[in-house]
């Protein structure tokens, strides 16, 4: 695959000073998107998800690491360049009802970025609100209410219609459906994936939900501590995970169904997440990890690819023999 | 104590929860009914606003006005607690009854040390020393796997993690050895590792104990993960009810059936679209005739009986109920509607 | 700890540097010849000029300023312009009225403010709850000097059950103390209401309740303490105010504490008096706001000094 690079980021890392020491919140984290791919990130709260996608957007300044977007270096972009990148890059976040101004009816948010670029005559800009809301699924008569009578669904709706106004190249979904409920989920989800295809949109999609990662992404990386201990096509990362991290991630995940579930091999983690402000030394999960040795304690490993692709931060990642023996 | 062979642990008969708001009578628990056995895993499932948490507060008698409780019956142990005075069932909470809720830094108080709150709760049922009360405080800190056990009595809620904080909770809830444990969304606010080792531990905590638990979530994994009983509820009701392994398998109520196949799974076959619910649950306030779920129903198909009769709960198979007309249409998920 | 504390106190003589300053500096702006007024209006200009060069008033005032932080330091206030008695003296004979006074007043707000605060809490909007309200709203209007003067009339003057004023028998400090802490009791007991309201409202209670904890527990034991927050600081804030000086309320009532000794030094332009009150009441409140924060710390442990 020779697919044109959209996103790029290399070495990012966010340091936050805090009372207990210096949290670092995303360290030396590296990857790619394609143009029109789903990148997942996935981890438990607290690993750095939200951070690293607040850096790419730049909402938050970076300690050190580049971030390239269509070949703009993101992070020391001008004013003016900062503008038309922001045209490009657009959020959805986690609470739909955090994310929208109760005052001002719908139909206002979502005029908002149209008047902030000075894109179309007011009378152009109420034309294009309606078909954004048709194209969420919406009626557009909706435009006129306030967005407290919308249900939690609709308001997601309403915020990705904000974020694909502009027609933007890459969207950020952080957590776009934990918050809503179960018989909801699917239909944001679904409408993620239409969107994509018809606007050819690139996503950096953010979540702890790996079923749902499973089914919309493309290729997964994993956080850790700030650091992604794993990255790979989605189809080899769940029919062959490597890092034991990964492996506990998956088997967490209950199964609705009993017979499945008994079947399963399961690993249940010991202890909680380490303070980000003191990771252990050496690879940051070995305090959690059941196949630790003296020299996970001492030797940072690198994230490294075998020949398919397929990166792995561990001293002694699964299934290491069968392709390549790369790895160790 | 009576005797414990010829009645269940729990008892509810027709339950009703209702809430008079502005806009009107809000009907939260619309006359459910089931049985919790000894030593059981009983699950109740639905989504939010089904009326799970409404269930639970009536169970225990704290739903306060504009809230209002009637049924049948609720006993626990053979012992009718609608009858009883408030004082009587002050005493029931917390010592035969423990509830666990979802958030614990919320739950917990955040000015008293997590030795002192389990020590009240022992103190408040039971007349004990204070060091008695201490030292039981560490052995059930000890026993739901809390590391250190003696030093961390003296730690404050936020000085804990989430998953420590749960556990801190579900010590509180076993305090007293009751017979049975309420978990209102236990681990919703947990992540997927921690929330695998609170489960772990209930499951730990019903076999070495004999406690019932009755566990609350929306999250249908949490119940084929724990649940040996489950009830799924929608809109107020109980629409399905059956032994978990059945239930899950060959749902025989379109609302379960869609929810299985309507989310993502580990082995489920990828594809484009998933099989979505359309629309949102219904409002309480207004209730429609019909089946409540009528207007997001895949196999309605706009049938008569479903938009005029309300349909009954009545049983499909031995202990497997179902409140669909036409329920004997559904079967297994086999591997066609399943996957594709 | 013990280091944040030696930083809060280290302010706290910063900013009482600073009223010192300031209220020296204010004795220049006022319209008036100091040494005329000691020496009396009778006196010639040169018994004037005697006691002008006697108080060092034709030095700079740079010079002035450096010898009286020089004094203020060692807590030498000089000496009264009219009686030409030590001011440190002075004060030490009224304060302990002040306390006293102060200290009455506040346990009156907090008993009262509280006890009414838990109770409207308990059943808001009954009939308490109304008319505690329209009492706090009728108490933060009214002006406490006119307060003061009703209850006199009434409770001393026509009815007689207390004395006119002064501080000669214990029943003579009823009234100042109710006179000072009624609007502070009112206000608490909305304060504490308001606090009391959502912590009843919270998860946390709804735990206590389903842990099987009793009514009167939960109120006085959980309620009370998350409560009390708000109310702590406020009090000690007040109780730094009392201290300070009531001036309106210990001059209607002639009550002979630090309130009208400021009060006194005003009406007769006693310079020396005046400051040293000022300084003395500025430490009292900003010792007690440090203590405030101190209490709050004990109270919730999430809260931290900074
Ligand atoms: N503004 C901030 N100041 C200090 N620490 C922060 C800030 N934002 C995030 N963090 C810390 O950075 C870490 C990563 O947070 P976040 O990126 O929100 O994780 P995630 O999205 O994976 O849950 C956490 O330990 C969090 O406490
Ligand atoms: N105190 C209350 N006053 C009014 N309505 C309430 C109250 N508590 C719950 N409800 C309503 O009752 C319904 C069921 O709520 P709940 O039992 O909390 O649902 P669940 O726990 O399944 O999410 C919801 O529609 C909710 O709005
Ligand atoms: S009764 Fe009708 S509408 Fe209700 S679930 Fe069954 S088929 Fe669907
Ligand atoms: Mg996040
Ligand atoms: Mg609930």
């Amino acid at each position: 695959m020779t697919a044109e690079v959209l996103l790029s980021v290399t070495n990012l890392t966010k340091h936050f000073p805090g009372r207990g020491g210096t949290v670092r919140a995303v360290d030396n984290v590296s990857f790619s998107i394609s143009r029109g791919e789903t990148l997942a990130l996935v981890g438990e709260s607290g690993s750095g998800k939200s951070t690293t996608a607040r850096l790419v957007l730049r909402l938050l300044e970076a300690t050190s690491g580049a971030v390239e977007f269509d070949g703009v270096d993101v992070l020391h972009a001008g004013r003016a360049e900062l503008r038309t990148l922001r045209r490009q890059m657009q959020i959805v976040f986690q609470d739909p009802y955090a994310s929208l101004d109760p005052v001002h009816r719908v139909e206002k948010a979502l005029m908002e970025p149209f008047a902030i670029h000075g894109i179309g005559s007011r009378h152009e800009q109420r034309a294009s609100v309606a078909s954004l809301l048709e194209r969420v699924g919406l009626d557009p008569a909706m435009g006129r209410r306030f967005p407290s009578e919308f249900s939690g669904g609709q308001r997601q709706r309403i915020a990705i219609a904000r974020a694909i106004a502009l027609e933007p190249s890459l969207v950020v979904c952080d957590e776009p459906v934990s918050a809503l409920d179960v018989s909801i989920q699917a239909q944001v989800l679904n409408l993620l994936r239409r969107l994509q295809i018809d606007l050819g949109l690139t996503y950096l999609f953010i979540s702890h939900d790996l079923s749902v990662v499973r089914h919309i992404a493309d290729r997964v990386a994993v956080m850790y501590l700030g650091e992604i201990v794993e990255l790979a096509d989605c189809d080899a990362f769940f029919s062959n995970p490597r890092h034991p991290y990964s492996l506990s991630l998956l088997s967490a995940v209950p199964h609705p169904d009993p017979v499945v579930e008994r079947s399963r091999d399961r690993i249940v983690l010991r202890g909680d997440l380490p303070s980000p402000s003191n990771p252990p030394s050496g690879c940051r999960f070995r305090t959690r990890c059941w196949k630790a040795e003296d020299i996970c304690a001492t030797q940072p490993p690198l994230l490294a690819a075998d020949a398919r692709g397929h990166a792995v931060a561990c001293h002694f990642p699964e299934g290491t023999t069968r392709a390549s023996g790369s790895g160790l | 104590m009576s005797d414990s062979a010829d009645h269940p642990l729990l008892e509810v008969r027709n339950l009703v929860t209702r809430f008079s708001t502005q806009e009107g009578d809000l009907i939260a628990v619309d006359g459910i009914s089931f049985d919790i056995e000894r030593g059981q895993r009983f699950g109740i499932v639905g989504e939010s606003g089904s009326g799970k948490s409404a269930t639970l507060w009536s169970i225990i008698g704290l739903i306060d006005p504009p809230g209002s409780v009637v049924a049948d019956r609720i006993s626990f142990d053979g012992v009718d607690m609608l009858g009883m005075s408030r004082e009587e069932r002050r005493r029931i909470r917390g010592s035969r009854i423990g509830f666990v809720m979802q958030d614990p830094l919320a739950a917990l108080s955040p000015v008293f040390t997590v030795g002192e709150q389990i020590a009240e709760t022992i103190r408040c049922h039971e007349s004990v020393s204070r060091s008695e009360a201490k030292r039981r405080a560490i052995e059930i800190l000890d026993s739901v796997g809390i590391p250190d056990a003696a030093e961390r009595v003296r730690t404050y809620p936020h000085e804990l993690s989430g998953g420590m904080r749960q556990r801190v909770a579900i010590a509180i809830a076993l305090a007293c050895n009751p017979a049975l444990v309420i978990a209102d969304e236990p681990t919703t606010a947990l992540d997927v590792t921690i929330q695998a080792q609170v489960l772990e531990l209930l499951e730990e905590l019903c076999k070495e104990r004999g406690v019932a638990v009755l566990v609350v979530t929306h999250d249908l994994g949490v119940i084929g993960r724990f649940a040996d009983h489950v009830a799924v509820m929608y809109a107020g009701r109980i629409v399905e009810q059956g032994p978990t392994e059945q239930l899950l398998r060959s749902p025989r109520h379109p609302y379960t059936e869609a929810l299985l196949v309507s989310q993502p799974r580990l082995d489920s076959e990828r594809r484009a679209e998933l099989p979505a619910i359309p629309g949102a649950p219904p409002n309480l306030l207004r209730r429609t005739p019909g089946c409540a779920f009528q207007p997001r129903c895949h196999r309605s198909n706009g049938r008569e009986r479903c938009c005029e009769d309300d349909p009954v709960l009545h049983a499909v198979e031995a202990e497997h109920a179902s409140a669909c007309h036409f329920s004997d249409e559904l079967g297994e998920i086999g591997a066609a509607s399943r996957d594709g | 700890m013990l280091r944040v504390i030696l930083r809060r106190l280290g302010w706290v003589l910063v900013t009482l540097a600073a009223v010192a300053t300031f209220t020296f500096f204010l004795t220049f702006l006022l319209p008036q010849d100091v040494a005329r007024t000691i020496a009396g209006d009778k006196v010639s200009e040169a018994e004037v000029e005697r006691v002008r060069q006697e108080l060092g008033l034709n030095d700079s005032p740079a010079i002035q300023y450096v010898r009286y932080m020089g004094r203020v330091a060692r807590l030498d206030f000089g000496y009264s312009f009219v009686n030409r008695q030590p001011v440190g003296e002075i004060i030490a004979e009224r304060l302990p009225r002040t306390i006293s006074l102060a200290a009455v007043a506040i346990i009156f707000q907090l008993v009262v403010g509280i006890g009414l605060g838990l109770a409207t809490a308990a059943r808001a909007n009954g009939v308490l709850d109304r008319t505690t309200l329209s009492w706090a709203v009728l108490m933060i209007s009214l002006p406490t000097f006119w307060l003061g003067l009703i209850l006199l009339y009434v409770f001393a003057f026509e009815l007689g059950w207390f004395p006119l004023g002064g501080a000669d028998s214990f029943s003579a400090i009823v009234l100042p103390a109710i006179t000072l802490g009624i609007a502070g009791a009112a206000w608490y007991s909305r304060v504490v209401r308001q606090a009391a309201s959502e912590t009843l409202a919270s998860d946390f209670v709804k735990e206590l309740r389903a842990k099987g904890l009793p009514r009167r527990t939960i109120l006085f034991k959980h309620v009370l303490r998350a409560s009390l927050s708000p109310v702590l600081t406020m009090m000690a804030i007040d109780f730094g105010f009392f201290l300070g000086g009531a001036v309106l309320v210990e001059t209607v009532y002639a009550w002979p504490g630090l309130g009208l000794t400021s009060y006194q030094a005003i009406e007769t332009g006693d310079t020396p008096l005046l400051m040293a009150c000022v300084i003395v009441g500025s430490a009292f409140v900003l010792i007690l706001n440090l203590a405030a924060d101190l209490v709050r710390t004990v109270i919730d442990p999430r809260v931290r000094l900074g």
